[in-house]
């Protein structure tokens, strides 16, 4: 399955992240935010921090996790490239994984995520994300 | 959607469905065209549908799809009865644009330009996650919150020349630390004179054409080939994070209002609502950073400037220009007379000649206006217009804008290959990375010249200078 695609937009970034379960997704969409800044494939699994989110939306919770990814990046240098996500009613346990930002050519930067177009779609056996973020 | 033209370069979109007034929109029939090719003309409509909205939403001949307001909207609204918008000023608030005139020539900068870039590249960290060299104690960073440049006066950054030449002299008054939560200020703790990535950048340009050498001169632009920097950036995670945060206080406390939006990046707080009063605290906050923030890279380059050439160069700041702020501002006379908040993203303000607000050096020109181009065009200085004030709240464009997504652009160029192309036609490049350099290829963007004709022909602006890019500096 397609991980993440990049779709048109004419000042911003645009993408649609899949998996076959809602936490796949959402970790495919920190993935897709940290090809905005690097190339996610080269980046090595080496340091993790851990997380805990309580939203009151699935919507919330897409925005809240990718701006807490944005948080770890400019204030730790840290890019994600794996997660493990528990997701439960409306609270999110995270266990994100990665490297230091100093170890990569970087060429891109995120400033926000928005909920401009943001959606959530299931279908039986596949979830997608979309999300478009300040660049 | 009905557009009628009003009059040479004004187009005239009439309340429809939900808009509350019309849209107005400044732009040549091409430009025109462009807009209609994304979503930005129905963003400008949805603008309108806003409570409180006075006489008609504007759009600028650069505008384009942003999310919730066009970039290019500009919207005022009734102070008491209307509200405020953080995505109607943009994530990254106060991004902005400073132009340092100097007393060099293009012959004096042909020989130095490489060290010169080498050197404010060691100076000026750019690129994602970049730090800046100055670390802040919390404490400082909710002085530089409140005060803005004159914290960097009082530190010796800057100089009272430039506490003149800037938007609010460089302090919103209105700002408190208190209202930007802690994320925020972690974000830009360590980012205090950094010029973040994008389209973020630092230009060397000469000076190409002057058109009204009178108020030029004003403005301290004294014949061609005089070499300009151009400084273009905001307030960094710091303004990110607060435009984040008060949105999804919007979200939490109205949830009402959030349901009965056209588009949810519309969110609003009423403005007699604590919130709105608390954004707008916290929005002068995150400004006041930029304010510093410029004035510390100012200092920089003129260090990086002196170092190379000696300490007799000068570098006045001419003026420094906020393109994603509200403000309050008062427009119409005696009965007529009304105090508004204008949002204004991707706009500029345009006082016009003789406005109290502007700085007694340019009270009889109105301040110089600033409209940057993209790598390797042009930037234009110009200056305000009774028109301006009338039709477009004081508003004009602030850059060329894009044209074609960053994505679009990474496949169409090359970033090894356009620094060769304009290295070629004698435009020096430094960038953090490749992509930070085909992603803003001039391709990308619209025609800057035909942005600010524009603005001319339309009447809310006045050409004055053509600066052309000479050393580019990019994140």
């Amino acid at each position: 399955m397609e991980e993440f695609r990049y779709l048109p937009h004419t000042a911003d970034a645009k993408f649609q992240a899949f998996g076959k379960t809602f936490a796949q997704a959402l970790k495919n969409a920190g993935r897709a935010i940290t090809n905005l800044i690097t190339d996610v494939s080269k980046i090595k699994p080496l340091v993790s921090h851990s997380f805990a989110l309580t939203t009151k939306s699935e919507e919330n919770l897409v925005v809240d996790f990718l701006q807490e990814l944005l948080f770890l990046t400019e204030t730790k240098g840290f890019l994600m490239c794996d997660a493990d996500l528990k997701i439960e009613g409306s609270e999110l346990k995270a266990k994100v994984h990665g490297d230091s930002i100093k170890n990569y050519e970087t060429h891109g930067q995120v400033k926000g995520i928005t909920y401009h177009n943001l959606l959530i779609k299931k279908n039986s056996g596949k979830v997608m994300i979309q999300v478009v973020v300040d660049v | 959607m009905n557009i009628k033209t009003i009059e040479n370069a004004i187009y005239e979109i009439a309340p429809e469905g939900r808009m509350r007034v019309p849209l107005r929109i400044f732009a040549s029939e091409k430009l025109m065209e462009h807009m209609r090719t994304d979503k930005c003309l129905e963003q400008g409509m949805n603008m309108t549908t806003l409570p409180g909205i006075y006489s008609h939403g504007v759009m600028m001949p650069d505008a384009h799809q942003g999310y919730g307001f066009p970039i290019g909207g500009v919207a005022a609204f009734d102070i008491d009865r209307g509200c405020i918008s953080p995505g109607g000023i943009g994530y990254d608030i106060n991004c902005s644009v400073s132009l340092l005139s100097t007393n060099l020539d293009k012959k004096d900068m042909k020989p130095k330009i490489h060290s010169v870039l080498e050197r404010i590249f060691q100076r000026v960290p750019c690129g994602v996650g970049s730090e800046g060299a100055i670390k802040l104690s919390f404490d400082e960073l909710d002085e530089i919150l409140n005060t803005g440049l004159e914290w960097a006066l009082k530190k010796g950054y800057s100089d009272e020349n430039d506490k003149q030449c800037t938007e609010e002299h460089g302090c919103m008054k209105e700002a408190d630390s208190d209202k930007i939560s802690q994320k925020a200020k972690e974000r830009g703790k360590n980012q205090l004179g950094t010029l973040g990535a994008g389209n973020h950048f630092l230009e060397i340009q000469e000076v190409d054409e002057i058109f009204d050498a009178d108020t030029a001169e004003i403005f301290g632009i004294y014949h061609t080939g005089q070499i300009c920097v151009m400084i273009h950036c905001g307030s960094r995670g710091l303004g990110h994070q607060t435009c984040t945060d008060y949105l999804r206080i919007a979200d939490i406390r109205f949830p009402d209002i959030a349901h009965g939006l056209v588009d949810r990046e519309l969110a609003y707080l009423p403005s007699n609502s604590q919130e709105a009063k608390d954004y707008f605290a916290a929005m002068s906050a995150a400004a006041n950073f930029a304010f510093a923030n410029h004035r510390i890279i100012s200092w920089n380059i003129r260090h990086a400037f002196r170092d190379v050439f000696n300490d007799r160069v000068e570098l006045p700041l001419t003026y420094h220009i906020a393109h994603n702020m509200a403000k309050k501002e008062d427009f119409g006379t005696g009965h007529e007379k009304r105090r508004l908040l204008v949002h204004r993203k991707g706009a500029t303000r345009a006082l016009a000649p003789y406005h109290p607000n502007n700085p007694v050096r340019y009270m009889t020109t109105g301040h110089p206006i600033i409209i940057p181009g993209s790598m390797g065009t042009a930037s234009y200085v110009l200056a305000g217009t009774e028109k301006a004030a009338t039709q477009a709240f004081a508003s004009t464009p602030h850059g060329a804008g894009r044209l074609m997504s960053r994505h679009s652009a990474n496949r169409q160029y090359r970033g090894e290959e356009l620094k060769s192309e304009l290295e070629h036609r004698q435009i020096y490049v430094k960038s953090a990375s490749w992509r930070g350099i085909s992603e803003e290829a001039p391709g990308a963007y619209k025609n800057v010249d035909e942005v600010a004709q524009v603005s001319q022909t339309a009447g809310i602006g006045r050409m004055v200078a053509r600066l052309k890019p000479f050393g580019v500096i990019k994140g």
